[in-house]
């Protein structure tokens, strides 16, 4: 299975010797996608593994880094002025090299399911560790994305994610659920 | 053809000097080395060709600094001579492709490279830059931002490791008498970067909607099938 040519490898990445291996690292030319290459080649994503957050660099068999992937918790407080906190899983950040946008053009192994497939895979290893029933765990898996990133939006949505009405920030960005209590 | 190839602009003025830096700089060769250096520049892309001719500028401008015009040589003769990887293919080779493989084979430049990828190690570099050339002391910039001198000291001592948040950005402009762009070039990155720290942040307090989605049982119509992948083998 693992000899296929458009396999990916999920490596972690844990410190800034990791990081040079994303020199050039470039998720496009879009006013939304500076910040992508800006946040795994910086010292947010260390911020980000120090509260937990883990961290893939995926690559192709010859070792040529096609994207990144991070999965983490975090605890949201409900609404309310007295409002508990909940914990939930995240993507932080998601990222892939322009040059390997739609590639391959087989759809069982298109680079971006690979990794999302990673993503979700881990998610739902992570919340099969939580107590089931218990309203302070939330089952379930949310991103953001920049309203614009029009590309992003519909591969999410093809994966199962789903937007949430009325959650855009300031900065453009809305939160899409995906729902991990169907794949345990 | 001349009045749209050259008309009388500051850009035809900023092409011409490019040009007679390039003339200039062929007038000293030997024949046969000015016939190499011609071919060479010819099989280049415009890209490429264009890099070449401002690499020359930096090398023949006696202010700039022993080592720019150094790395300037360095980026011509990579750029106009044979690759350094494969001594039998083109002449030239896109920049970014030739910093990528000698990054690898170059554990100094991989670092120097990945500096330049940063913005916020620009950053850093851009303040003590300014505030060197404005004399400008801890001390001063602290009471130009209204806070301590160790404050000042921490924050400098942090900047090549931490992001500053796009506040601090306009903050430390604002002190240092330059727009923000000076110090970050690009603030919707830094804007951007703020939101995703808030989006991990705990306590961040939902709003209805969001509760609302987050209670809800609704099944996705479609998923993608969880598939954990495998380590890359070592070499």
């Amino acid at each position: 299975m693992t000899n296929h040519p458009h396999q990916l490898y999920a490596t972690p990445l844990t410190s800034e010797a990791d990081q040079t291996r994303l020199v050039g690292f470039n998720c496009g030319t879009e006013h939304f996608a500076g910040h992508v290459a800006e946040w795994i080649l910086g010292s947010d994503v260390f911020d980000s593994i120090k509260r937990g957050t883990r961290v893939w660099i995926f690559e192709t068999v010859a070792g040529h880094v096609v994207g990144y992937g991070s999965l983490g918790t975090t605890r949201w407080k409900w609404p309310l002025p007295d409002g508990q906190r909940t914990s939930l899983v995240i993507i932080p950040m998601l990222g892939m090299d322009s040059r390997y946008f739609g590639q391959p053009p087989e759809p069982e192994w298109r680079y971006a399911n690979q990794m999302m497939a990673h993503l979700i895979h881990e998610a739902t290893r992570l919340v099969s560790e939580w107590p089931r029933g218990d309203k302070k765990y939330c089952r379930k898996l949310v991103l953001f994305v920049h309203r614009d990133n029009r590309r992003a939006i519909r591969f999410y949505e093809r994966c199962g994610f789903e937007a949430i009405s009325g959650s855009i920030d300031e900065s453009g960005h809305f939160k899409m659920l995906y729902d991990l209590d169907d794949d345990e | 053809m001349t009045d749209t190839m050259l008309p009388d602009t500051p850009q035809t003025m900023a092409r011409l000097d490019s040009v007679s830096c390039l003339l200039d700089w062929m007038r000293d060769m030997e024949p046969a080395l000015r016939r190499q250096f011609v071919g060479a520049l010819m099989e280049c892309s415009d890209s490429i060709q264009q890099a070449v001719v401002s690499m020359m500028v930096i090398a023949k401008d006696q202010q700039a600094a022993p080592q720019d015009r150094q790395r300037a040589l360095t980026t011509l003769a990579d750029a106009l001579f044979l690759r350094p990887d494969e001594t039998d293919k083109d002449y030239g080779q896109p920049l970014a492709e030739s910093e990528t493989y000698t990054a690898k084979i170059n554990p100094a430049l991989n670092r120097e490279v990945r500096t330049m990828n940063s913005q916020q190690e620009f950053f850093a570099r851009q303040v003590r830059a300014i505030m060197d050339s404005k004399r400008l002391s801890q001390q001063d910039l602290a009471v130009r931002m209204g806070c301590t001198q160790p404050a000042i000291s921490q924050l400098l001592d942090r900047l090549p490791h931490c992001r500053p948040q796009k506040r601090t950005i306009h903050k430390l402009a604002e002190a240092l008498a330059v727009p923000p762009q000076e110090l970050w070039p690009d603030l919707e990155t830094a804007e951007m970067l703020d939101a995703v720290a808030r989006f991990q942040q705990d306590d961040y307090a939902m709003t209805v909607a969001e509760a609302a989605a987050l209670s809800a049982s609704g099944k996705s119509k479609v998923k993608l099938k969880p598939k954990p992948l495998p380590t890359r083998p070592r070499r």
